[in-house]
């Protein structure tokens, strides 16, 4: 399921990550690669603050969309 | 020959922190990614033959946003003789993958584990020993914030360039991977140096955009790659740049397990995130950031602010320095005409902004307090949200709250963002935030008009933030401007206390140029509009003239003045007031000083401003401040607009634009409010009345269809 769909504070594993190259690209560099481990933060209309790793991230909805976790 | 070294790392790492400390300047730091946007370099203190080179943050070395092109054309085409990668201890994972590509550059380069005090609080261990073995690179312990390391690290960096060692790092490829890569290496070895090869091979493999359209390589070997990559893609089932990301993390998580004892299990709530739930809370995150903006203005403004600026302008300058300096001119017979150009033009210009820096350095240390402390990451966050409604993403209000400091900066930092159409547009509305120099003027109508009211400044604020809304509905229907915002995607830092030390850097580096410019660029005009404004044709030459509604700078004037009238400020001081704002904006206040003589003591001693306040009513000084706020910015800001749009025809767009769109909204409010306060209706009312309804149009029509497509696309 796309990101959008997790519950906040549930950790999902990332399966596959979609969409344009540049995103992607963008997006590995936070570390947001398949098998890495996320756990919602706080949700609103959509847009995301995430943890992965050590780092707090805030992705919009279009990103969460592009974004596959089990 | 001069060694350079160059510092290279995640955003928000502390690398301009190290740099600071390496080379005793004074770059300003803040709390979130992206404060450098170009490099910067200095001498290493105490080392003339060393350059220290800051590059922009930058999470991976793909050529994606303008400041990972910076960074890598610098490293790729300059090559350095030394790199300190600078990594975040509490964030390893996220900060080697950079890491792994550095490495495979073939330069000499030492990796230091940065903000270690904050590990060891936390009580994490890093084994620095198993770093260094896999990395195949020396690696150190540093905090710079406290400046621990930070030379030592300096001199292995410079042993470590004479030395030429490249960094030979365990392998990090295997199975069909690694022999793919092997295989272009080999293709390639003939015309590609060796210590570049892994970079290069790599990059062929990924099918890096930018090397294959720079590269010399022939065609044939371009294929080759192509095929070899095409082969272990369809073996692997993956693309070849997730391919070899995933080994990256791979290789990182399985170091980072063995090399780092976590004292606490990863995803435990922070401090951070416990305040994160809060300040970004789905109902009250808008409500607080509007009561800490209101705070911030308030307090500089008003209350603060307000106080120690009425001491510097009521009894050090109107009963201290004015008075005894006139007297002493006074005692040695001087010419009357140079006590005049003296106590009026010069402290009169001078004077009249420079007490108005108080505000500006309470202003100053708010807004770095709140972007040290890390706030100012997640207004952007919040305000992604709303922003995005307007087609504009969260990104550009980053732009715009460094505007609210100074309007350069802020347009330059509109290089985060991806795409072209949201930068110009952003480019277009950051000056619409009220800088620094703009708050003199806000302090001014405040204190002479309002009494020193408590919303002025506020509402100031308030109307760059709509001004920026409305132009970004208006513009996002045109076909240059249309198109889905970019995509947003920001590190959120962790908050921490701010250190005095950079809060004053930062601080007094803003505040400073003020200062600066007080003593250059105001004092000049000051002098030049004083002489305008004394002498004057009379009888067919130029004399000193009683009045100055006689004198050269008032014919100037009244030549544009009816331009303004409509606005309700169609007074000559008024509009050279204006337009020597675009020289600088606090230079509105020194021309005001000049023209209406805030230096003279008026009878009682108190009211300065009295003559001004006489010629302006409530609206029209609210007209007079809002043209003042929006209208086009001041020549250093317009520099900046040309530079950064690269376009002279963006450029007068721009500018045009923002003029037009202060003087409908002046307009507006001056027409409508002398209709309501029953002033009837003159042709002017109407000329109001009609731009408003152009202005509603432009913002409820329907975009063309083909945009209106894409933002359907984007919602889906």
């Amino acid at each position: 399921m796309p990101l959008i769909f997790a519950a906040i504070g549930q950790t999902v594993h990332i399966s596959a990550i979609q969409g344009k190259k540049e995103m992607r690209e963008r997006l590995t560099g936070f570390g947001f690669v398949p098998s890495a481990s996320v756990k919602i933060l706080s949700a609103h209309n959509g847009s995301l603050i995430v943890q992965l790793k050590d780092t707090r991230v805030a992705i919009d909805h279009a990103v969460a969309s592009q974004i596959i976790v089990s | 020959m001069k060694i350079h070294i160059a510092l290279a790392g995640n955003p928000n790492s502390g690398k301009t922190t190290l740099f600071n400390s390496l080379t005793g300047s004074a770059q300003y730091v803040g709390n979130w990614p992206g404060v450098t946007v170009e490099k910067k370099e200095g001498m290493l203190k105490g080392h003339r033959d060393v350059i220290i080179q800051d590059l922009p943050g930058i999470y991976s070395l793909s050529p994606y946003t303008q400041e990972e092109i910076v960074a890598r054309n610098y490293l790729v085409d300059d090559r350095p003789d030394a790199i300190i990668n600078i990594v975040d201890g509490t964030n390893l994972e996220r900060n080697l993958y950079l890491t792994t590509q550095l490495l495979e550059l073939g330069i000499p380069m030492l990796i230091a584990i940065n903000m270690m005090d904050l590990v060891r609080k936390r009580g994490d261990v890093i084994d620095i020993q198993k770093l260094s073995e896999s990395l195949g690179c020396p690696v150190f312990e540093l905090s710079a914030l406290k400046s621990e390391g930070s030379f030592f690290i300096a001199e292995k960096a410079i042993l470590l360039a004479r030395s030429k060692a490249v960094p030979t790092p365990a392998p990090l490829l295997s199975g069909p991977l690694e022999e793919s890569i092997d295989k272009i290496k080999n293709i390639i070895t003939d015309c590609t140096e060796e210590r570049l090869l892994p970079w290069t091979a790599i990059k062929l493999f990924e099918g890096d955009e930018v090397l294959l359209t720079c590269s010399s390589f022939a065609d044939e070997v371009l294929d080759e790659a192509e095929r070899i990559a095409e082969k272990t893609e369809k073996l692997l089932d993956d693309d070849a740049q997730s391919l070899i990301t995933a080994a990256r993390y791979t290789y990182i998580t399985e170091l980072v397990n063995h090399a780092v004892d976590r004292a606490l299990p990863l995803h435990a709530m922070t401090f951070s995130d416990r305040i994160d739930s809060i300040v970004t809370h789905r109902i009250f995150a808008l409500p607080i950031f509007a009561v800490v903006m209101f705070l911030v203005y308030f307090v500089s403004v008003t209350t603060v602010g307000h106080f120690v600026t009425e001491f510097t302008n009521e009894t050090l300058f109107g009963e201290w320095i004015v008075p005894s300096v006139k007297n002493s001119l006074a005692a040695y017979d001087v010419a009357p005409w140079l006590i005049s150009l003296i106590s009026q033009g010069i402290i009169g210009g001078v004077g009249s902004v420079l007490g108005f820096v108080p505000q500006m350095f309470v202003l100053f240390l708010m807004l770095s307090l709140l972007e040290e402390g890390g706030y100012m990451a997640r207004i952007a966050f919040i305000l992604d949200r709303i922003f995005r409604r307007f087609g504009l993403s969260g990104k550009s209000f980053i732009p715009m709250l460094i505007g609210s400091g100074c309007s350069v900066p802020g347009i330059m930092a509109s290089r985060t963002i991806e795409q072209e159409s949201d930068r110009r547009m952003t480019i277009m509305t950051t000056s619409f935030i009220p800088c620094g120099a703009k708050m003199p003027i806000i302090a001014l109508i405040a204190g002479a008009l309002f009494g020193g009211a408590w919303w002025v400044a506020p509402l100031a604020y308030f109307v760059g933030v709509t001004a920026v809304i409305i132009s970004g509905i208006i513009l996002k229907k045109f076909r240059a401007f249309g198109g889905i915002p970019s995509p947003f995607v920001l590190e959120l830092p962790p908050y921490h206390w701010p250190s005095p030390k950079n809060i004053w850097l930062a601080t007094w580096e803003r505040g400073f140029s003020f200062v600066k410019r007080a003593g250059t660029v105001i004092l000049l005009t000051s002098i030049i509009l004083w002489f305008l404004q004394a002498f004057g044709f009379e009888d067919g030459a130029i004399h000193l003239v009683d009045h100055n509604a006689d004198s050269l700078l008032a014919s100037i004037g009244r030549v544009a003045a009816p331009f303004f009238a409509p606005l309700g400020f169609g007074t000559w001081q008024a509009t050279v007031g204006t337009f020597s704002g675009l020289i600088a904006k606090e230079n509105v206040v020194g021309t005001l000083g000049v023209l209406y003589n805030f230096s003279e003591v008026t009878e009682g001693g108190t009211q300065h401003w009295n003559q001004f306040a006489n010629e302006f009513s409530a609206l029209s000084a609210l007209s007079f401040l809002i043209f003042n706020l929006l209208c086009a910015p001041c020549f250093a800001a317009m520099g900046t607009i040309r530079k950064e749009m690269n376009s002279g025809r963006w450029t007068f767009f721009a500018l045009l634009y923002m003029t037009a769109f202060a003087y409908v909204v002046s307009l507006n409010i001056y027409q409508i409010g002398s209709l309501i306060k029953g002033e009837g209706f003159n042709v002017w009312t109407f000329v109001a009345f009609f731009t408003l309804a152009v202005l509603l149009y432009l913002l409820i029509r329907k975009p063309p269809a083909d945009l209106q497509k894409v933002r359907k696309r984007s919602h889906a």
